[in-house]
């Protein structure tokens, strides 16, 4: 085993990848964390209600894909997290492991 | 403290009557990704012009509480914003529909008894954070103010000509 995957695997979130809202996904592990930025103001007041702009940083199992969630997204701790953008990072010509851009996902009216 | 809000919220509940979805603006909750075209209404201005000499519009009769009562009035113009969303999705035709809906409920009369005297559109942009068309508004609304005071000479409460009522609070 690699020693991305064994840290994974010792340290990693349960993370659940679902292709839709509804039903279940695919269970793996992965490690997400809020990305700090010089404006720490994770919830802009919009006239529709609070946006939450935080932004989290993914990183994943290389055999499970994150570019093709857009109707679904990342399940974690209960909050379903919408991929912005996401691409498999290699190490010489191995996949090393998923990177990915993630923000809490708006509920639906 | 008169409460100005209960403008807005009759503006709301008189969309609403109409089958309009409608929301105040700038609500505490979490944003929400809306499948169906809504308006955002917020009140922006009210302009008062003295109505009557000093105020003055004479005395009433109250059958409710078998006194007479003095009433005192300003003209009030109140201008509410209105703003049109429509998902991507529907596009234009969701924006036009609710520019029909909402010109047919202010067709008769306007909110809390107010007079409409004018309705106006901006241009369709689009909102890149909510991913939906978007078409700003006002409604321009005329009424009258009614300040009732009793005979101890209290000011009991504030009406809009027409029905709503603004309760009077005396902040201690």
């Amino acid at each position: 085993m690699r020693a991305f995957e064994t840290v994974l695997a010792r340290y990693g979130k349960i993370v659940e990848l679902r292709e839709t809202t509804e039903g279940a996904g695919l269970v793996t592990a992965a490690f997400l964390q809020a990305i700090r930025g010089k404006d720490d103001r994770a919830v802009i007041p919009t006239s529709m209600g609070n946006l939450r702009e935080e932004t989290f940083l993914y990183l994943g199992d290389p055999n499970c894909a994150l570019n093709h969630l857009e109707e679904g997204g990342v399940l974690c701790d209960g909050i379903l997290y919408e991929v912005l953008s996401a691409r498999l990072v290699c190490m010489g010509n191995r996949p090393s492991h998923w990177r990915a851009i993630l923000k809490v996902k708006e509920g639906t009216e | 403290m008169i409460q100005l809000t209960l403008l807005r919220q009759a503006l709301l509940d008189h969309l609403a009557a109409a089958g309009i979805r409608v929301l105040a603006a700038w609500p505490k909750e979490d944003r929400v990704r809306y499948e169906s075209p809504l308006v955002v209404v917020d009140l922006r201005t009210l302009t008062t012009e003295e109505a009557g000499f000093q105020h003055y519009l004479g005395e009433r009769f109250s059958q409710e509480n078998q006194r007479w009562e003095e009433r005192y009035g300003q003209k009030i113009a109140v201008c509410f914003a209105l703003d049109l969303y429509s998902p991507r999705k529907i596009a234009e035709d969701g924006l036009q529909r609710l520019m029909d809906q909402i010109a047919d409920a202010l067709a008769q009369e306007g909110p809390a008894g107010l007079h409409v005297r004018e309705v106006s559109w901006g241009k369709t942009s689009y909102d890149r954070s909510c991913d939906m068309l978007t078409r700003a508004g006002e409604v321009l609304c005329e009424g009258l103010l009614c300040a009732v005071r009793d005979e101890e000479g209290s000011f009991l409460s504030f009406e809009v000509r027409g029905g709503l009522t603004l309760e009077l609070h005396h902040e201690s």
